[in-house]
């Protein structure tokens, strides 16, 4: 290979650089200027340094732990306080009774409100 | 560089639950499609379900009179559709819905005022503005408008009698109105005489204006015909014991009303004329009736269904 294509594969892996290596990076133009181009990316990446928010690896833990307690099989996204909260609900005992009070809703709402026109509260009066 | 991906997001990312989707639906109208999201979906079958029924009495006021508690009761079944539809459409949308980010207002609390406001202040003044201005149902007791309406009868009437471009009354209609005498009662008869009429009331013969009611001969049975302003109607002639001759010229702003059943009918011939700010409708049709026995027969009586009244 030629070694100014060797020279410029090493400095773009961030590989050490050999003596050999070294003396001809400083000798050839072109390789000096590729050496220079890495070093300002590597300066200017350096300004970039992650912040991690506060939590947020106990953060990322819960999110796996929830994940792990999705039953198999189950198809829940489950990701997130909320819907940990309402994990009560998966129990059939709980779903009949939810289901029960929303169809006894449903029937006080079409009894009162859409078919009260026809229920008569009022009782005509007059001779017997 | 790798902040931006790493960070939690702010919102919690969730799936909805399809059953209490449904179950949401079902508690009110509307309420599924808050809960999965969709705001402007869940108001517009609240409104659905709201107006179905108000529409369909309005429109069955300005329809063929047969029409009416048919097309009332149309309206029901299609406010009842809109519910059922509205609540299985917000299960199959949290079925299919992936995990999404919750906007602010889903909180339980925003849930639950919803259902109160829903029911406070969109059902309940809209299907109760039917009963307070456009149709209302009584049930009928008493045997004092028979042959025309039953014991047991319970009638659909038109409460836009008196309001702006609402119906007017005529001679021969069946007021609905408050009682004169007690006020916490509510009595049906038919209107003899409007504003400014003379009427004359001896023995069994009613004249108003000079004119006989009675109509073919005037020969009195079980049954005679009478005329009024739009068109002859029934009545069982007689004369309460009692019953003192009537000669008067209705005062404005009340009108005389007589039972149909003259014999024994509680009417102004005791209670005096009757304020029209007391109507409260004019009786338009039978929607339902079951009797408790005696002359009038038992059980449902399904040949009075839809009956109109005049």
């Amino acid at each position: 290979m030629h070694p100014c294509n060797e020279t410029q594969e090493k400095i773009a892996a961030g590989q050490r650089l050999s003596a050999e290596d070294q003396r001809h990076a400083a000798a050839c133009a072109r390789c000096a200027a590729v050496a220079a181009s890495y070093s300002l990316l590597d300066a200017t990446l350096e300004t970039f340094a992650p912040r991690v928010p506060d939590g947020f690896a106990d953060g990322v833990m819960a999110l796996v732990a929830a994940e792990a307690a999705v039953p198999e099989g189950g198809t829940a996204r489950t990701v997130g306080r909320g819907q940990r909260m309402l994990r009560w609900f998966e129990r059939p005992p709980v779903q009949l009774i939810v289901a029960n009070a929303a169809a006894l809703c449903a029937v006080f709402n079409v009894a009162w409100f859409v078919m009260r026109v026809f229920l008569a509260d009022v009782a005509l009066g007059g001779t017997p | 560089m790798t902040a931006g991906v790493l960070a939690p997001p702010e919102a919690p990312v969730v799936s909805r639950k399809p059953l209490l989707a449904l179950a949401a639906g079902l508690v009110m109208p509307g309420l599924g499609h808050l809960y999965t999201g969709d705001a402007v979906r869940g108001a517009c079958f609240l409104l659905g379900v709201a107006l179905a029924v108000p529409i369909a009495a309005r429109l069955a006021l300005h329809l063929p009179a047969p029409a009416l508690c048919f097309v009332l009761f149309a309206g029901g079944v299609a406010a009842v559709t809109l519910y059922v539809y509205s609540a299985k459409e917000a299960y199959r949308r949290a079925r299919r819905m992936p995990a999404t980010a919750l906007r602010p207002w889903q909180r339980p609390g925003v849930y639950l005022l919803y259902a109160v406001g829903a029911a406070v202040f969109v059902l309940a003044p809209l299907t109760g503005g039917v009963r307070d201005g456009v149709l209302e149902t009584f049930v009928v007791p008493s045997a004092s408008m028979t042959p025309t309406v039953l014991p047991g009868d319970r009638i659909l009437a038109d409460k836009t009698v008196g309001r702006r471009g609402g119906t007017r009354l005529w001679r021969g209609a069946l007021a609905v109105f408050i009682s004169p005498n007690d006020r916490a009662l509510v009595y049906i008869k038919r209107v003899i005489a409007l504003p400014g009429d003379r009427v004359d009331i001896d023995g069994g013969e009613v004249r108003v204006n000079g004119r006989a009611l009675r109509m073919e001969g005037g020969e009195a049975g079980p049954i005679a015909r009478e005329q009024g302003d739009r068109g002859p109607y029934t009545v069982r002639p007689g004369t309460a014991p009692d019953a003192a001759a009537v000669h008067l010229t209705v005062p404005d702003g009340t009108v005389y009303v007589l039972g149909d059943n003259r014999g024994t009918s509680l009417d102004s011939r005791r209670f005096g004329t009757v304020p029209l700010a007391d109507v409260k409708g004019v009786a338009r049709q039978v929607w339902f009736s079951i009797g408790k026995g005696g002359e009038y027969g038992s059980g449902v009586r399904w040949g009075r269904i839809g009956r109109l009244l005049q």
